[in-house]
């Protein structure tokens, strides 16, 4: 069984928390391990690997995938699931869109986007929190619906031409950097703040770790429910944020199947789907070996199907090891 | 005239946990075609003798024998595949597959081999002549969940009888049942006892014990103490088996209550299992609620905190009325709860000692709007020197600790809400010795510095040692009031059962 509640650590420095002193290596020690022989084996496979056009690929595609994985990993810290990742954020980028061709500023385009996504989380929140349905049917339900309303409220048409002030959060640079990585950098370094250090968090991982207990201790689980599924919103809301900005354009189609990627980071990285522990940089982790997984077979020609097999492998051997490990 | 060898001897049977001698020593046996109750406290480990027997769990010492050969449960299908069936309180039945379904569970007769379709006609015909056997008459298609509690036990022992079972335990099979359910009940065992089956009957109310066993067993603490015919007894002799002479060294405690400052009312509470009850806990006092499991006295607790949305009943907190739906209600009228079951109800088991400490009450950790670990880790400490928990840092995970400390941490927890009515079921269950008189000290402790404390416990000898009042629940009301003083332990123990 995991002991540990959250990590700190970030990219830009590692600190072990009190809880890993008592105990062995961090988890994420191992899958921290995995990523750089997955980068060591494609280095070995592709001359093309380790060019630095390629790294920035591999940072900008995992940008977006760490950012909604954040919002995924405090939903599944709390015991539930959220498969209307996709929905919400392909919903989040036609608010923005819509406004944008509306010539609105481009801070409020951003904003209305992002407070689209939160008010959608929390609705989610109030259905598991206060009308007590489960986590799964109440955000499959809201899969479908958000995702209709995208088709409806646009038509089934791609929203094209954008402002140019969006363009910057998707293709811009700050020094070497690109400004997705920043942003990626940012929300997990606040998701991580939040879990450890606000009462949100806490009551997040108490009510994943043990519900009950939470409620007897005093805790209001339902409104800490709409919190939960309202910040992962906001997670979402930027990551359509990135996927808006980069591909200048927003579709009702965008995002389908997000949700997978999003749970599967976040497994990966060690958040235990039972709820109760969650290790953001444990995320970012994941997201990194899926983005790299997919980059370096894609550079070894390797067809979609079988970059498919490949990562639903890994995902699972994953999970495997890490209840090996945690016996 | 009875073959001398008994069909079933458990001799000198020895199990230990943690802490906990559960069974010391225990002698058990039945004879083909009789009834035989087995009887003791919460506590003297009358689960735990069945549990060995049925193979969930392997003794430390000690054998079984069967029909003079001796036996080894390794898991419950080694117990089964030797007659012995067990019919669990809360029943095991699927409750939405049909009593048919449910009596050949897993032995289905099957048409097919190959893919497994069942035989229905022949499911149905065998299930029928169970039925037939115990003289009963079920619908055996309606679904299990649609037959009422004692029909649906009826069909738990069908279950057994399917088997064949030459031994079959019957744990605490009247709970749920009325009176002409419960005689059914005992004519359907009595012949099975004259079909030469040998039925262990586990239950605490002695009137039926009397009714229907053919010899009782008493177990205390874990130890034997005594086989008896049921001729050969008295009621009164077996209670005081059951609780024995032996109570604590130190002597009960009364405590500065000031009577005049109530500090919890409560009137006319009803909820699930609470049949309309009403009492006071007056500041500095401890009242203590005996009763058997199922009298109503966690449901008591339960609705005082807001834990159970549907109890009804006036509550006043130092003389005010106040409306709780919720435990945030409770805990903001300064009530904690010490739950009975702390590794469900009262701790998240993967987080550290500091955090569930702190869990729901975040003020006194917070700076400058986010959480101080610094402070978080500070105040575990403090409560770690305060209630002398055994552990090694606040970051520490709380799963790691010892039961006794576990529950030192729910005190710490409520006690750093400044709780000033303290509700505990159960406290000291499942604690060593050692660990249990420092709760039993800390209880006084609290009770000196004025907090109000409604104690549940099936403990008799922990209620008397602590209690200023015992209030002695059954049947979902407060069947008797008493102050206790030695020698009263059968009167309350008579009026709990």
């Amino acid at each position: 069984m995991k002991t540990e509640t959250t990590e700190t650590g970030d990219q830009k420095g590692i600190q072990t928390s009190e809880h890993e002193r008592r105990l062995r290596l961090p988890p994420s020690a191992g899958i921290l391990l995995a990523l750089l022989l997955l980068g060591a084996f494609f280095t070995f496979l592709s001359p093309v690997f380790l060019k630095s056009a390629n790294l920035v690929n591999i940072m900008v595609q995992s940008s977006m995938t760490i950012v909604i994985a954040t919002g995924a990993t405090i939903v599944i810290a709390s015991a539930g699931i959220d498969l209307s990742v996709g929905s919400v954020l392909a919903l989040s980028g036609i608010f923005m869109a819509m406004t944008l061709k509306a010539e609105w500023p481009v801070a409020l385009c951003i904003a209305i986007g992002l407070l689209g996504s939160v008010f959608i989380g929390a609705i989610n929140g109030w259905m598991v929190g206060k009308v007590k349905i489960t986590p799964f049917i109440a955000t499959l339900a809201m899969m479908s619906v958000a995702r209709a309303v995208a088709y409806i409220m646009t038509d089934a048409r791609p929203i094209y031409g954008l402002a140019a002030g969006l363009r910057y959060f998707g293709t811009g640079k700050i020094g070497p950097i690109p400004v997705p990585a920043l942003i990626a950098v940012a929300v997990a370094a606040v998701g991580h703040f939040m879990m450890e250090r606000t009462r949100a968090g806490r009551n997040t991982l108490a009510i994943g770790g043990n519900e009950e207990a939470a409620r007897l201790s005093g805790v209001n689980v339902g409104r800490a429910q709409i919190i939960i599924y309202a910040m992962a919103g906001l997670a979402y809301g930027i990551g359509a944020l990135i996927m808006t900005a980069r591909m200048n354009a927003a579709e009702p189609m965008a995002g389908l199947g997000l949700e997978m990627d999003a749970i599967a980071a976040a497994v990966i990285g060690g958040t235990s789907l039972a709820g109760g522990v969650a290790s953001i940089f444990g995320t970012v982790i994941g997201a990194l070996i899926l983005a790299t997984l997919r980059n370096g077979l894609t550079l070894l020609s390797v067809q979609p199907y079988f970059q498919q097999l490949t990562i639903g492998i890994v995902i699972v051997a994953a999970v495997f090891l890490d209840k090996i490990r945690t016996r | 005239m009875m073959t001398p060898q008994p069909l079933l001897r458990m001799t000198q049977i020895t199990k230990t946990f943690p802490g906990i001698t559960a069974l010391d020593h225990v002698e058990f046996e039945l004879t083909t075609g009789e009834i035989h109750a087995l009887l003791g406290a919460n506590g003297a480990g009358k689960s735990t003798l069945m549990k060995i027997l049925c193979g969930s769990l392997k003794q430390d010492a000690g054998e079984i024998m069967l029909d003079g050969k001796a036996m080894e449960f390794d898991r419950p299908a080694d117990s089964i595949a030797a007659g012995i069936s067990y019919v669990p309180q809360e029943l095991m039945l699927a409750p939405t597959l049909s009593a048919a379904r449910n009596i050949l569970l897993g032995q289905e007769p099957i048409r097919f081999k190959p893919l497994g379709i069942i035989d229905e006609k022949a499911l149905k015909s065998q299930a029928r002549e169970i039925i037939d056997r115990l003289g009963m008459q079920i619908d055996i298609n309606k679904p299990v969940q649609e037959h009422a509690v004692s029909t649906q036990q009826m069909i738990a022992i069908a279950t057994a009888l399917f088997r064949d079972s030459k031994i079959l335990i019957l744990d605490e099979p009247t709970s749920s049942l009325s009176e002409s359910e419960i005689e059914r009940l005992f004519q359907i065992t009595r012949k099975l006892r004259d079909d030469g089956h040998a039925i262990v009957f586990i239950s605490h109310h002695l009137d039926e014990v009397f009714r229907i066993a053919d010899r009782l067993t008493v177990l205390r603490d874990g130890i034997f103490q005594g086989c008896f015919k049921t001729g050969d007894v008295t009621q009164d002799e077996l209670v005081a088996l059951m609780v024995g002479r032996r109570m604590n060294t130190s002597e009960s405690q009364s405590h500065n209550v000031d009577e005049k400052e109530v500090a919890l009312r409560v009137h006319d509470l009803r909820a699930d299992g609470v049949r309309g009850i009403s009492f006071d806990v007056c500041k500095g006092e401890v009242v203590g609620i005996f009763g058997q499991v199922g009298s109503g006295r966690t449901e008591v607790l339960r609705a005082v905190f807001g834990a159970d949305r549907a109890a009804t009943g006036v509550i006043e907190i130092n003389g005010k009325p106040v409306q709780i739906r919720n435990p945030q209600d409770a805990i903001s009228h300064g009530i904690g709860f010490i739950t009975e079951d702390r590794k469900r109800q009262g701790l998240v088991l993967q987080m550290s000692i500091a955090d569930n400490i702190s869990l729901g009450n975040y003020e006194p950790v917070m700076k400058r709007g986010f959480l101080d670990q610094h402070a978080r880790n500070e105040i575990a400490s403090e409560y770690k020197r305060d209630l002398q928990i055994k552990m090694q840092e606040p970051t520490q995970c709380v799963n790691f600790l010892s039961g006794g400390n576990q529950q030192k941490v729910i005190l710490a927890k409520w006690l750093n809400r400044h709780s000033k009515i303290l509700l505990m079921d159960e406290p000291t269950k499942g604690i060593d010795v050692g660990a249990k008189q420092e709760f039993y000290t800390l209880i006084n402790a609290l009770a000196e510095q004025g907090v109000a404390i409604l104690m549940v416990s099936s403990e008799l000898p922990e209620v008397m040692m602590l209690s200023d009042r015992i209030l002695v629940m059954k049947d979902g009301t407060i069947n008797g009031e008493f102050i206790p003083e030695r020698g009263m332990e059968e009167q309350i123990l008579a009026k709990a059962l």
